[in-house]
């Protein structure tokens, strides 16, 4: 299966969940939030990352100086990512970093994250880290 | 110190020129807390620094340090990196070429890295950058009320420690930090360069600043307001389905407030610049002298003064989106449209604000962060159905379709809106794989903590924008309006002998003379002498096409009261006596305005954003060309089919 095949029907479950994670999910830091438990294929993209999951950026396949600047902003390997939303109409995904930083990423890069499952421990997802 | 010498040494081992006053660069991400700073620091005085080389505005002010010696704050851009520079355009090679420039000149150089308390990690990371390359470098950690309200504290002597730089912990809305800054600084500039010899950084930036930013011992009522006011906030302004509604109806009312308040302001303005050419009237007679001055001179100005009411209310609108963290959410909602036409969420609000008048618009593009993006939104916006082409449009519909009902007129403003940002659409789709093709910035936007503005900033940059387009763009308007008037009331030599006499003194002006000129290649339009002469007065400004026209056809007040013009011109005749005019070339002519960029302000204004001839000429050349070409496409089809 090529892999924009199966980013599409990651897309479609995705829609299908949309609504209900986001809906209650205000917890409090430290609050024990559910880590998404879905099994992650390997070589999995941070685009087709249901919202409300948590994970773990493994490479960006960016050329050096785009990963550079990625790296500075603050999404480069090893940084722990909580996929909080996407937009309408198949626009960005809105994340948020370990780090405290809240992203907008654009679909086509979020294409060329590869990520893992998270490996942090509950209290290390960010400082107002909620999870669905 | 003379020249010679300091070519001779490396520039890292001058000493500061004593003639050079010394600087504080402000740097920091974006949303840092620069701003606040900036204005703590220098009491909200600034002005535009002229840095050889620099396209962007870079504030800077003068400040007395607290021994009595002069030095300068300069308020770089917000950027994330020094050493990953995708283009040298953004904002990144900016403040890099302008560091570096700043080195190079050997004057006393303080980089004062601004970093908000609540994203510690993430400045640490440009602090790593900054150490690396040497710089004299002071970090200055804002946002500590937050960290006093949520019951945190930073280990600021730990923090100084692992990164071998001195910081100080400050809140930015406080009005002591501005003495402990200015403290550190001069320790700083009086400090032996620590640097030297150092090793490079070796910290891990998340690492220290989990060791060194405590935790609050209890998660206090505050903090949790705080950490999910944002989250809330997103869950409703961000909503598949409320989001994009609240945006939209956010942005309708940043529109009104552009007409609506500034309308008033205008029209204060208009009546003032009417009671000046009365009086100049009155003391100088109604010779040609007066008439330089009152038409073409005060007119001129009065123009510039309409636009500042609009120019203001947009820059504050702006700020206080931008402030409040709210516009990355607008990016954030509308960025797939926008992507499909090769643009981003961020150019969405000035090409809606295009509709009321680009010259504001074309300000706000700054908020767009990717140079080529920003460039081709100021490119495509004179395309926008801005309000200056309303009484036109008006004219023209109320004198050839004065049949057809009100429903039809309606039908066609909206046709020409819509032709105005279909055309825009696909010219951006074009420009962006012909004339502003290349990389784009890496589709990532950040998404800052709602916070509210700082009103003296958002005030400051209101002030700013204001001062800016009566300086910059309100010089080349007044020397436009000046020349228009010389070719519009000026008598053309030899022109007084063979135009009919009796007619209106505008016929044998030099610019009824170019009209004829022009005749032969405007035949193909539709457009006789006269069109040809309301085409040469609406140059600088579209609006006046319709008084021009009056002008030209002896009506006076025609852009108060148009029907007797639209009388005129049906009525109007070739020489061999057939109708000068038919539907099509009615049609012609608004093919024509929808295109042409008739307004130099426009042109002055990208001129004062791209700080070049080039783009500003391009303009004026591919909308004059599109003009052109759709009108004529449109006569000639109309030819073929027989209408009117």
């Amino acid at each position: 299966m090529s892999r924009a095949c199966r980013t599409g029907d990651h897309a479609l479950i995705v829609e299908s969940h949309f609504q209900k994670p986001m809906a209650n999910s205000f917890a409090l830091p430290g609050h024990p939030g559910v880590v998404a438990t879905r099994p992650l294929e390997p070589d999995a993209r941070l685009a087709a990352v249901s919202p409300g999951m948590a994970v773990r950026v493994v490479a960006v396949s960016q050329d050096r100086e785009v990963a550079a600047w990625l790296r500075a902003v603050g999404l480069s390997e090893g940084a722990e990512v909580t996929v909080l939303r996407r937009a309408p109409f198949g626009g960005p995904i809105h994340i948020r970093t370990s780090d405290g930083g809240e992203f907008a990423v654009h679909r086509d890069l979020a294409r060329s994250v590869t990520i893992a499952a998270s490996r942090a421990p509950e209290s290390d997802r960010g400082p107002r880290g909620r999870i669905a | 110190m003379t020249a010679q010498a300091r070519v001779e040494e490396s520039p890292r081992d001058v000493a500061p020129r004593p003639s050079i006053a010394p600087m504080i660069a402000l740097v920091g991400r974006p949303n840092s807390g620069k701003s606040s700073l900036y204005n703590a620091l220098t009491g909200g005085e600034a002005r535009v620094g002229n840095f050889p080389g620099v396209t962007v505005d870079i504030l800077e002010a003068r400040i007395a340090l607290k021994d009595g010696t002069a030095a300068v704050v300069a308020d770089l851009p917000g950027f994330y990196s020094l050493e990953a520079v995708v283009d040298p355009a953004t904002d990144e090679g900016i403040a890099r070429n302008f560091l570096g420039q700043a080195t190079a000149e050997g004057r006393g150089l303080v980089v004062a890295q601004v970093i908000d308390a609540t994203q510690l990690a993430l400045g640490l990371r440009l602090t790593q950058e900054l150490k690396a390359r040497r710089e004299r470098l002071l970090v200055i950690v804002t946002q500590r009320d937050v960290l006093d309200r949520e019951g945190r504290t930073l280990d600021v002597r730990a923090l100084e420690k692992a990164i071998g730089t001195r910081v100080v912990l400050v809140s930015a809305r406080d009005a002591a930090s501005r003495d402990v800054v200015l403290d550190a600084v001069t320790a700083t500039l009086r400090a032996e360069e620590t640097s030297e010899g150092v090793d490079l950084p070796r910290w891990d930036p998340s690492t220290l600043a989990k060791r060194v930013l405590s935790d609050a011992p209890t998660v206090s009522a505050e903090a949790a307001r705080r950490r999910t006011f944002t989250s809330r906030a997103d869950g409703v302004l961000l909503h598949t389905v409320l989001g994009p509604v609240l945006f939209l109806a956010l942005m309708a009312i940043v529109f009104a407030a552009v007409f609506l308040v500034a309308d008033p302001v205008t029209s204060f303005f208009d009546a003032c610049v009417g009671k000046l050419r009365a009086m100049l009237e009155q003391t100088l007679g109604t010779g040609l002298l007066t008439s330089f001055l009152s038409d073409g001179i005060v007119a001129g100005a009065g123009t510039v003064l309409a636009f500042v009411p609009q120019v203001t209310i947009l820059t504050v609108a702006m700020e206080v989106l931008d402030a409040s963290g709210y516009l990355a959410r607008g990016a954030f909602l509308l960025d797939r449209v926008l992507r499909l036409l090769g643009l981003s969420g961020r150019s969405f609000l000035p090409l809606l604000m295009g509709h009321a008048c680009a010259i504001p618009a074309i300000s706000s593009t700054r908020i767009i962060r990717d140079p080529r993006e920003r460039l081709t939104t100021m490119l495509v916006l004179p395309l926008m159905t801005c309000s200056a082409r309303l009484p036109t449009y008006a004219l023209i519909l109320s004198t050839f379709f004065a049949a057809h009902g009100a429903w039809f007129k309606a039908a066609m403003f909206v046709g020409l809106y819509f032709t105005g940002i279909l055309s825009g659409l696909v010219a951006s789709l074009v420009m962006r794989r012909t004339a502003t093709k290349g990389r784009s910035l890496p589709l990532l936007l950040e998404m800052p903590a709602y916070r509210m503005p700082q009103w003296s900033v958002v005030a400051r940059k209101g002030w700013q924008s204001a001062r800016r387009f009566v300086v910059d763009v309100g010089r080349m308007i007044v020397v436009v309006a000046a020349v228009l008037w010389v070719l519009l009331k000026v008598p053309a030599p030899g022109a007084l002998d063979t135009a009919p006499r009796g007619g209106p003194p505008i016929e044998h002006s030099v610019a009824a003379a170019l009209g004829h000129h022009l005749e032969p290649v405007t035949m193909p339009l539709g457009f006789d002498w006269r069109i040809d002469v309301g085409l040469i007065g609406s140059f600088g400004a579209r609006e006046v096409m319709v008084g021009t026209m009056g002008v030209i056809f002896g009506i006076e007040d025609a852009s108060e009261n148009p029907s007797p013009l639209s009388q005129r011109i049906r009525n109007a005749t070739r020489p061999d006596g057939s109708p000068a005019y038919s539907v099509r070339s009615a049609l012609a002519l608004l093919a024509f305005f929808v295109f042409a960029c008739q307004c130099m302000s426009t042109v002055a204004a990208i001129r004062r954003e791209t700080k070049t001839w080039r783009w500003p000429l391009f303009v004026l050349g591919y909308t004059y060309g599109i003009a052109y070409l759709a009108a004529l496409l449109i006569y000639q089809l109309g030819g073929a089919l027989h209408l009117g």
